[in-house]
């Protein structure tokens, strides 16, 4: 698919691939991203891949002389993208919904006329997928929420939302990485951090990747805090990671 | 290490600062980084400092050290008013400190952030290959009372011959500046009159931080409100939020925004937008991409540097 290229700066250019979220247009960014880290890393200081583009800070002036550029765009269209086999990793995440964590579960069960079980089982469900990570550090926007969770944020957010805590709001269900405000409905919480600054990775999610939350009890939830907090890189034992 | 300041007061917000944080963008931790870039690139040249150094950025003065040993620094960006011990001291230019020297820093008359720079560097842990600050992450140092500042105790303390900026190469920070704007593609979006008004008239700055500055002045507004996708944002980035005023996001921007976009002021005229204080006045100069002309930055240009520093 042939991208609209925005030129941002004298150094940066956006390559679109379309309007809206969906699974082709993500395919497209996906690829596309893998493309030009692989074959134009010299060139580059970084990319950060979107819903529906990809923005690429290039380490060298791209905007006068545009032969880069053009040179991106057709071997681009050169290519048989193979977008079905676009690699993608598969990331098990636990999360205990017990009360004890899940300040909103009954509250938001009860707006939605469902049992708190249902609720816990139409979350773990299905697999998402990490679109983007943005605004807090290691911050994951999924997609792929059960209509059926769809619940309105908190009219007042939260001034202070633990780290790990799990919330869905709107048509979104996210992890918070750090401790920060929040305006979610709390239904859970994960024992492992998304983001550590003393273990390799320091960022347990990238974009592409697929999700799924596992319900583990609070006994559950204690071992493996306790497992992270003995050495952090043990979050490899824990998250079922497939690729 | 070497011990070389220990902080007496504080002042309003000092955090130490390298080149930026960068590759990390993709998992939603912001560059940081100076936010003056050219005085800080400058300032790096007249230390002869290497490139990826780091420095103390400090917003608006009111901050004084006690020096622990014999160094070398200088201090560059806004003119705070620096003294030695009582005794005015000129910024851009060399000075040493001997043990129990008193620096302090007034309040600037003009600009709002000066870099205090080390011989050598300041040396402090890198995380994720920089020692940039970023507080939501709790990544870097902000100073406190008592914070000790140290230096790379391989350096040298002192330059053989003191060392500076000739006058005439000193930016010129000013309290109402004009920048030039890359257009977005959401500049369709909005009402065409406000698009000219944004382009013709002044704002100004009413309240900011190293992560967006906040301006005031002419409505920008949509024609249909417009759910956009959040997509990448960055050091420059003009977002307009639904009260239709501004934001200029700064060296701390987040990495990704759903708000629509007027553009981006380029690269070159960032420092001039850093350096502004509150009610002072920017304008806009529509500037679409492959006509800006490069007069002030002095990438590793040697022969360059040999005729600006003495």
């Amino acid at each position: 698919m042939f991208p609209s290229v925005i030129i941002q700066d004298k150094k940066i250019a956006s390559f679109i691939f379309g309007q809206e979220i969906n699974e082709e247009t993500f395919q497209h960014v996906e690829a596309f991203d893998q493309f030009i880290n692989n074959k134009y890393k010299k060139h580059l200081v970084e990319t950060v891949p979107t819903y529906h583009m990809v923005t690429v800070f290039f380490n060298k002036e791209i905007a006068q002389d545009q032969s880069l550029l053009t040179d991106i765009v057709n071997k681009w269209n050169q290519l048989e993208v193979q977008l079905q086999s676009s690699i993608s990793r598969k990331i098990t995440i636990p999360v205990c919904y017990d009360t004890q964590f899940a300040f909103d579960l009954e509250r938001v069960a009860e707006e939605l006329g469902l049992t708190t079980e249902q609720i816990i089982k139409k979350h773990s469900e299905p697999t998402y997928k990490v679109y983007l990570i943005g605004f807090l550090p290691g911050f994951p926007y999924l997609g792929g929420l059960n209509k059926e969770l769809f619940v309105p944020r908190l009219d007042k957010p939260r001034k202070s939302v633990e780290k790990g805590s799990v919330g869905i709001g709107g048509r979104q269900t996210g992890i918070y990485p750090v401790t920060s405000p929040g305006g979610w409905n709390i239904i859970g919480k994960t024992p492992i951090d998304l983001f550590d600054v003393n273990r390799d990775p320091a960022f347990l999610l990238q974009p592409g990747d697929q999700i799924t939350f596992k319900s583990i009890s609070i006994d559950d939830f204690y071992k493996v805090k306790e497992s992270m907090e003995e050495n952090p890189q043990n979050i490899l034992n824990i998250i079922d990671t497939k690729i | 290490m070497k011990q070389l300041l220990k902080v007496v007061k504080k002042g309003v917000f000092s955090s130490l600062q390298d080149n930026g944080r960068y590759r990390y963008r993709r998992f939603g931790i912001p560059t940081a980084g100076p936010m003056d870039q050219l005085s800080f690139e400058l300032g790096k040249k007249i230390l002869g400092n290497k490139e990826n150094s780091t420095a103390l950025e400090i917003f608006y003065g009111g901050v004084s050290f006690l020096s622990l040993a014999k160094h070398e620094y200088v201090l560059v960006g806004a003119d705070m008013n620096a003294t030695v011990n009582g005794k005015p001291i000129e910024p851009w230019k060399t000075f040493i400190l001997n043990v129990d020297d008193l620096l302090e820093l007034n309040v600037s008359t003009e600009g709002s952030i000066a870099y205090l720079m080390a011989l050598g560097g300041f040396n402090t842990n890198s995380v994720l290959n920089s020692t940039s600050t970023y507080l939501k992450a709790n990544l870097g140092t902000v100073i406190k009372k008592d914070t000790i500042l140290y230096g790379t105790s391989d350096q040298p303390d002192v330059l053989k011959h003191r060392t500076g900026l000739y006058k005439s190469f000193i930016p010129n920070i000013s309290d109402c500046v004009k920048v030039r704007v890359t257009p977005s593609y959401h500049l369709p979006f909005f009402i065409e009159e406000d698009v000219d008004h944004f382009f013709q008239s002044e704002y100004q700055l009413t309240n900011g931080d190293r992560m967006g500055y906040y301006l005031q002045g002419p409505l920008m507004r949509m024609k249909v409100k417009k759910d956009l996708l959040s997509e990448p944002t960055m050091f420059g980035t003009i977002q307009v939020p639904p009260n239709g005023q501004p934001i200029i996001l700064m060296a701390d921007a987040q990495t990704v925004g759903g708000y629509p976009t007027v553009g981006k002021v380029v690269e070159e005229d960032l420092w001039k937008v850093a350096q502004l204080r509150y009610g002072n006045r920017i304008s806009f100069e529509y500037q679409p991409i492959g006509n800006t002309t490069d007069s002030v930055r002095f990438e590793k240009d040697e022969e360059n540097e040999k005729s600006i520093i003495y």
